[in-house]
């Protein structure tokens, strides 16, 4: 019990470091900066703000899960999950959730709202809603991307350290869209959905975004949530339990 | 190339940020930054050692330290000469190698020492940066001698020397109350020291004064290792500690 208490404690403590890492990180790179990309250095801590609150959902919500795919399927355990009456994909995504993240979400809300606040960004009802509905479509279009990733696993099962790599990739969420694709074409293909994913949602509370924009996300989230669906349910066809 | 991708990101950042703000080419220039940030990254894969996790799981959790405890040999010697030190040469000549092609291909966009002392001080400060991140690792992972979860403190040091040890970003770029904070720490000396010797971007009446405090961390964390080692050696049970 005693034990239970300390994880809850750490992990509390853990992801308030992080956020407060991701935080400083960017105010202190955008201190001094008037402009970058089109930014100014309060858009982007607002950004920062934003992807400390995502993260929050998804990490409470996805990538613990995501960590336990390659561990299930090279212990043979995943067999379990498959018997089961419940669709695998759901099942093996939203196992567990971490109510310690709502700290970090918490914490970033406080710090959107003291952003918004003090630097006058016009906000309205209609703004907050429709950034949180295109949050939301951020939210699937990184969730696809981590299953695309991770369902590689099915094939090389030792490549466990793959949910690493994509906790990395999202970090370039931390910077606009623009960015990358000033640094080039590879940037485009890897980072995009990364940057694409949160950078709109702000434009859409700041009353930057266009509809065009707003097209792109909706179209980048359903084309990658089809397609990594029917590369989950394709990688399953080649599943043969723990001698895969 | 996972620990390469965020340095990278930040050092693209920082380019675009003196490409569309001159007003801050005052204080720093591309070159610096970029030679900076390689220079971090390089030292990173060849300093920074990763033993804490290891020690903890493996050698108290799992009792493989009892084995460890029959050899006639220091535990520490052994930990650093055979555990990780082919490690982090096999990592750091990696980088090392990457930074000499860039740096031949690309020398407009690098700035090292051209003084052969600095380079030599620059080296014997990496060594000790070594030593100083080796026995900080070690105690904390002689942590779970007494403690079953160190995740929380093993999370709350990675974050706080990403932040401070110059990881994410040269520490002249942080306000001067936080620099000050840094330098009070050890973690600067572990590679961002040896980081400003390298691209000379160290001022030379300051370079002393590194290394002294640099032997001086050296002193106290190996004073402190042995505290604890002696200490934990005590209150070990092997398997079911």
């Amino acid at each position: 019990m005693l034990l239970f208490r300390v994880n809850t404690v750490g992990m509390l403590v853990s992801t308030v470091l992080w956020s407060g890492l991701t935080l400083s990180t960017v105010y202190f790179a955008t201190r001094g900066v008037r402009s970058v990309f089109g930014y100014s250095g309060e858009q982007l801590m607002v950004l920062a703000a934003i992807q400390v609150i995502f993260l929050g959902f998804f990490h409470g919500i996805i990538s613990k899960n995501m960590e336990r795919i390659p561990e299930l399927m090279n212990r043979g355990t995943f067999d379990f999950l498959l018997l089961k009456p419940i669709d695998a994909q759901f099942s093996a995504s939203l196992t567990y959730v971490y109510p310690a993240y709502m700290v970090r979400i918490l914490l970033g809300v406080g710090v959107l709202a003291y952003y918004l606040h003090l630097y006058g960004f016009a906000t309205s009802w209609f703004s907050i809603a429709l950034f949180g509905i295109l949050l939301i479509f951020g939210f699937v279009t990184i969730y696809s991307v981590w299953l695309l990733v991770t369902t590689l696993v099915v094939w090389f099962p030792q490549m466990d350290n793959i949910v690493d790599f994509l906790y990395y990739l999202n970090v370039s969420s931390r910077f606009p869209y623009e960015f990358l694709r000033e640094i080039g074409f590879m940037a485009l293909l890897f980072l995009f959905p990364f940057a694409l994913a949160l950078t709109i949602p702000m434009k859409a509370l700041l009353g930057m975004v266009t509809s065009a924009e707003i097209v792109a996300l909706i179209f980048a989230t359903l084309i990658l949530f089809f397609l990594s669906r029917r590369f989950w349910l394709f990688a399953l066809r080649h599943y043969t339990s723990a001698s895969s | 190339m996972m620990s390469i991708f965020v340095p990278t990101l930040l050092c693209m950042y920082w380019v675009f940020v003196l490409r569309d703000n001159p007003n801050l080419a005052s204080q720093f220039k591309v070159e610096q930054i970029v030679s900076y940030y390689v220079v971090i990254v390089t030292l990173s894969a060849l300093l920074v050692s990763h033993m804490k996790e290891w020690i903890m799981r493996e050698e108290i959790q799992q009792g493989g330290l009892s084995r460890m405890l029959l050899k006639p040999y220091s535990y520490y010697a052994f930990n650093a000469l055979f555990h990780e030190l082919p490690y982090r040469i096999v990592q750091g000549g990696y980088g090392a190698i990457i930074v000499g092609c860039l740096s031949l291909f690309f020398p407009h966009l690098f700035t090292f020492s051209d003084s052969l002392p600095l380079i030599g001080l620059a080296i014997f400060s990496s060594v000790l940066g070594f030593f100083i991140c080796h026995n900080i690792e070690q105690m904390l992972g002689f942590l779970a001698f007494w403690l079953y979860d160190l995740r929380l403190i093993h999370n709350a040091y990675d974050t706080i020397f990403i932040l401070l040890g110059g990881v994410n970003m040269p520490l002249y770029l942080f306000p001067d109350f936080l620099e000050r904070v840094a330098f009070l720490t050890p973690l600067p000396y572990i590679i961002y020291v040896p980081a400003l010797l390298f691209t000379g971007q160290a001022h030379s009446d300051a370079v002393s004064g590194y290394i002294a405090t640099q032997i001086m961390w050296l002193m106290v964390t190996s004073i402190l290792y042995r505290i604890v080692w002696h200490a934990g050696i005590k209150a070990f049970t092997a398997a079911g500690n």
